[in-house]
Parts: C-alpha cells; structure tokens; sequence
C-alpha cells in the first residue's frame, strides 16, 4: 500500500461512436490499482468492457480521457520514441495466438521482433535470447526454426507467451489466453504463466470470463460490469463471499462439479442494458435481486468497506467493517 | 415412446427390463480424406441413446464427438467422408437412408441445435417466421396457426416477452436470446431427439445456466432425448443423466452421470476432472495437467489412443485398443482400460494422472 502501484488508473474512459448517435461508452471512469508483482484477474461477461480496459491500458486502444501511469509516470500523452520505449514493458498475450503471429514467418522472428524493435537488441543477443525463451516455455529452440501452422493451440499460446515475454516487460495484458484451449492443454498453459510470472517477478492483468481459471492464478479479482469496475477484492476474499449482488450471480452460475452442492443458483432476470443507453442509478439496478429505490436513483461509489475489499453497491452483501463517508445501511444477507 | 402405466417406475427401469433405446448406434466408423492420408474421427462407436435421457458426449478437440453427432442425422455425407456401421433409428438404418428420408427425419424427429446460432439463423428473416417455416415444412397447418405456434414455442424456451421478438431479426437478439430461438426451431415439430452441439459454449455463464434450464424443462416436459455434445464437465454435472468420455474416436467411458464423474475409472476422465479449475474446494498451488496432446492426425496408436499421455501405461496398453466394457465400476458402468484395480486407485490421487512434477 506504501509503495507506488506498477499500474494506476485514475477516471479512465473508452468511448466508441454509437450506431444510433449516442457514444458507447464500453469503460467508464475505471480508478484501479494493480500492484508490483502481483496478477489481477478482471472478470465479467461479454461486452462488459473487460477487453477494452485492458487495451487501453496498454493503448493498443487510445482511451478518451483519464490517467494511466507506469510506476507513477503518465503514460497517455507520450508519443514517438518515448511511448516506443515504454511499449517495450507493457506486452500483451492475445486470445488467439494463431492470429497474431505472421503465418510466413519464422516463429524465432516472430519471437525476436519485440525485442530488435522495442529494446534495439542485436540480432546474435536476440538470438540467443528467443533460444532461451523458447526453452522456457516448453517448446525447445528447435521450434523457431518452424512456422504457427506446425503448431497447436496450446503450442502456440506458448509462442505468444514467450513473444510477449521477449523484450522482458514489467507488465502483462492476458486477454482471454486459454478461453479457446481445451481443459487438459488450459491448466498447462495456466500454470506456465503462472511459474513465468513468479519466476520473473512479472505483473499480469489476466483477462477472463472463466472464474474457475481466474481463481487458480489472481491474487485479486476485479468484476466489471458494464464498463465499471463493481468490486476489487483479494482472491480468497471474494472467492469466500462476493460483496456485489452481481459478483453473487456471477459466481453462482458457474456450473458446479461438486456433488453435493448446496449453492442457490441465481438466474438473472433480463438481459444486459444496451450500454448506449445505461440505466440511471446503479448501473445494475434493473436486475438486481436486493435494489431497493435508492439503487434506481444514485449511482453508488466504488468505496473501500473491508481490508482488501472494495465494492460499488449502497447495500453490499458483506457487512462493512469501514465506515462510508455519507449515512449508508449495510443491507442485504450477511452469514 | 411406450408409456408404461407406473409412472416413477420408468425412471428407474429395472434391470432385468432395459427399455429399447430410441437410437442406437453400433461399430460406426467416420473418417475423412485428409492430405495426410485418412483421418479417423470416429473410430468404431457403439452407443445408445434412451427415451427421455439427457446423455452428454464429452471430449476434447478431436475426440470425434461432432462427427459422431453429425452422422446420426446424415449431416456428413459429403465426398471424402466415408461411413461405415449405423445408426438404427425407427427400425431403419440412418446411414444408408435417402438425403429425401433423412430431410423428413431431420427438425421432425431429430432436430439439431449447433453452437453459433448467429451462422445458423437466417440474419434476413424474423426469429419467428424461422420457427414458423419449420413447422411447416412438416406439418399442415396455416400460416396464421404456425406463427401462433412459434410465439408459443419461443415462450416455452423462455424468451420474454414472445410477441414482440419472435418479429425481431436475429441480430436484434442477444447470443443467449439467439440460442434459445435455435432450441425453439429444433423443438418446432416435438421431435424425438434433440442434438445440441456445444449449445452454450458461446454463452455467458448467467445465460449458459438459463439455457441449460431450458435444456432441463423440455426433458421433464417433454420428454425429449437430447445427446448433448459439451467440453464442459461442469455443464455435465448439470444436466446429464448419462455421460459418454471420447477419446480419439472412441468412447473411453460410459456411465451414469455420478458414476463418470464421482467414480471415475478411466485414467483419461480422471485427468480431465482434475484439471478443470473450480470455483470451490481447496486451491491447488497447480492445476493438475494431462501432458501432452489429444490425438489430432491420421496416425494412431495401435492400442490405447490414451497410452502416449498416461502416467499409468503398460506395455499390454499398446497392443490394441482395448474393450469398451464393465471391469472394475458399478454394472453399466463400462471402460476402456486396462488398469487393475489397484492402479485405478492410485490413478485416482488427485494430481496422479499429469505426469509433470
């Protein structure tokens, strides 16, 4: 908490021109931290801004307005030489890595080029150094010698990963990286980048829809929900009990392999607001199972009730153990 | 089918009285011409589907399990597949029907459901006329009472408001929206059989678990036959009654529900349970991995297709593939394995079958 966040974003804001005129705005005012060392998971359905959060911070996609800084330096107006440096640490893995990897080239060059590019490597160092990380990945160096289609899903998801881990960043987007694998191929893939970061001290942001696997690698879990981020929390935190009547429906609805399961499953009532036109209040309000008429009216605030632990919901779902600034009841079911 | 007068009774049949199973599939083989030679998608199946069951066909990429639901309706014939074996269904063999039979067996008896309702539905025409025109190619019935009946349709797979979207074009919908018109469309002529493909891969879990509901209620209403093709072992223990395991174009493990997936015999179901990530129970510090790949190209192995990632292979395990039958689980409860039971046990340790330390 005292040292500077690897990652801090103050009032970050996507916006996309609308069909009907009205922009989308697909992040809404996003303030969030992510710390040195740490991986934070951002979870939540399609269409909930997760994606664009993280290619904004990363300004594959340019953000409309807000602050991004790199260990407290502002990064969202650096152009040229400058932004190409900083690019240099902040490297993405992408959901499908067959689409991202030139298909008539080399994997070594693939692999090479962020680091000739970004760090301005000789060819012999980069060399050596794709050697070395094909290795690491599982691969063996003798696969730089091939191109993607000799390669699996898996395989290649390893590729990605040893590309984005070339010009050794300080920081890496995951979006959706083994969404697209199969079960036995995902925990492999998982637990390499898992090992990768913690080896390499490397700070992730994993982007997923899949609680499960998001679970087994973020020591924090951040929900968004129509662009906004609802609740931040600490892994077993929120796995213990969700703050936010959405992270409750969302984690509830995760088909459960245990065979006595007493876990209620919530089925959300209606579909998501057309984001061009969110509802006043509470962004969630209109199919929240506790909104009470407060929720319709005032937008509530993300705001710290328990160490580890903040929410955006007048009635939380877990007893605050932090004050909020305004008279607020603690509502909702406590256990 | 036969409706037997005691109700509850039917639902546990005894066994000395197995029902006749409403499709039954036996020695089907599907392969395809490949460069590389021919590939064996489905490489000697035998299976069968029971009146009113939800029975999940569970794999990986590979496994053949599209292929072997695809060819139980004829949807493979193209040139460079060939089929042998069948797929017997109301007395006759589905494989050597006529593309004029099987279009009359096809959304009237068995309809299928594939996982991108988007490339399914026509983007030109209302989500209602698509149930509509459905019907009508089966049925004879009015234009005015085939609309009727697919607003009714669309409010049994649980769309709000039916009136009102079954005038919607298709990309007016959401994805979840989008699949249970799908459903509607396969459920359009009460079909004996419904094959849902991957039904809510492509959905969010708050809309998976909707649909998944929907899945359930025709079941129990119904009761319609559904072959359930999934990767997903939580959407398994669901909803399925029964559960076959593929592996490499066969069937590896076949059971009831619980015994697949709470007794699991085969190495292969084991690795799979174990290395899905759950949102309960202990955090393991790695998730266990089955190492290696699934079998994808034209050359298999001799014996067990398992063999090469199996922590627990013998040598017996690479002569030739072993018998899809009862060892070691309850009766009915069959597998392809040629582990003791000891080996089974030790396989069984969480963490056992990924080789990797």
């Amino acid at each position: 908490m005292t040292s500077v966040p690897l990652i801090q974003l103050t009032g970050l804001r996507v916006e996309y021109p609308g069909r009907g005129g009205d922009p989308v705005r697909a992040v809404r005012d996003v303030d969030l931290e992510i710390r040195e060392g740490e991986t934070l998971g951002l979870v939540g359905e399609s269409g909930c801004g997760k994606s664009t959060l993280g290619r904004a911070i990363l300004r594959i996609t340019e953000p409309t307005a807000g602050s991004i800084r790199l260990l407290g330096r502002e990064i969202t107006g650096l152009r040229g030489t400058a932004f190409r440096q900083i690019r240099a640490d902040l490297q993405m893995v992408f959901q499908d890595p067959f689409s991202s990897l030139n298909p008539r080239r080399r994997i070594a060059d693939s692999v090479a080029e962020p680091l000739l590019r970004g760090r301005g490597a000789s060819r012999a160092d980069a060399s050596r150094a794709v050697d070395e990380l094909l290795d690491l990945v599982g691969l063996g160096r003798d696969a730089g010698r091939r191109r993607p289609h000799e390669f699996s899903g898996g395989q290649r998801q390893r590729i990605g990963i040893a590309r984005a881990l070339a010009p050794s960043p300080r920081f890496i987007v995951a979006d959706e990286p083994v969404s697209a694998l199969d079960v036995s191929i995902q925990a492999q893939v998982v637990n390499l980048l898992a090992d990768l970061t913690r080896e390499r001290g490397l700070t992730m942001l994993f982007i997923s829809h899949d609680l499960g696997v998001v679970r087994h690698i973020a020591d924090r879990i951040a929900v968004m929900y129509l662009g906004q981020i609802i609740e931040v929390a600490d892994r077993d935190t929120f796995f213990g009990g969700p703050a936010h009547p959405y992270s409750e429906a969302l984690l509830s609805a995760v088909p459960t392999l245990d065979q006595e399961s007493d876990r209620e499953r919530i089925v959300l009532a209606g579909e998501l607001p057309d984001p061009a036109h969110p509802p006043a209040g509470c962004l969630f309000h209109t199919r929240c199972r506790y909104a009470v008429d407060r929720c319709r009216a005032e937008a509530p605030a993300l705001r710290p009730i328990q160490p580890g632990r903040t929410v955006r919901c007048h009635l939380p779902l877990v007893p605050a153990d932090i004050p909020a600034p305004s008279t607020v009841t603690t509502g909702g079911t406590t256990q | 089918m036969t409706s037997t007068p005691t109700g509850p009774a039917s639902a546990n049949p005894a066994p000395a009285d197995p029902p006749a199973p409403v499709l039954s599939v036996r020695g089907l083989r599907v392969e395809f011409d490949v460069p590389a030679g021919r590939l064996p998608a489905v490489a000697g199946v035998d299976l069968d589907l029971h009146a009113g069951e939800i029975l999940a066909l569970v794999g990986e990429s590979g496994s053949g399990k599209s292929a072997l639901a695809m060819s139980l309706v004829g949807l493979n014939r193209a040139p460079g597949t060939h089929i042998t074996g069948r797929v017997e269904f109301a007395g006759r063999d589905l494989t050597t029907a006529s593309e004029a039979d099987l279009r009359r067996v096809r959304g009237r008896d068995i309809s299928v459901v594939f996982q991108d309702a988007l490339a399914a539905l026509n983007p030109l025409q209302r989500a209602g006329a698509q149930v509509a025109e459905m019907i009508r190619t089966h049925q004879r019935i009015s234009r005015a009472r085939a609309w009727q009946r697919a607003e009714e349709l669309l409010a049994d797979v649980g769309i709000a408001n039916p009136a009102r979207n079954a005038r919607a074009y298709p990309h007016q919908l959401s994805g979840g929206m989008r699949q249970r018109v799908m459903i509607a469309i396969g459920l359009a002529n009460d079909p004996t059989v419904l094959i849902a493909d991957e039904p809510t891969t492509a959905l969010d879990v708050t809309i998976q678990a909707q649909v998944l509901a929907t899945l359930k209620r025709l079941q129990a209403e119904h009761g319609t036959s559904i072959v359930l093709i999934t990767h997903d072992l939580g959407v398994v223990a669901e909803v399925a009654d029964r559960v076959a395991v593929m592996y490499g174009g066969r069937i590896v493990e076949q059971g009831t529900r619980d015994q697949v997936l709470y007794s699991p015999q085969h190495p292969y179901t084991m690795g799979l349970l174990d290395s899905v990530p759950r949102v309960d129970g202990p955090v393991a510090e790695r998730l266990p991995a089955i190492p290696g790949s699934p079998l994808t190209g034209v050359d298999r192995p001799p014996g067990c297709g398992f063999a090469p990632r199996c922590a627990f292979a013998h040598a017996d395990c690479d002569t030739s593939p072993p018998e899809l039958v009862n060892r070691y689980g309850e009766p009915g409860h069959i597998d392809a394995c040629l582990l003791d039971a000891s080996a089974r046990h030790t396989a069984r340790t969480p963490a056992a079958v990924g080789g990797r330390p």
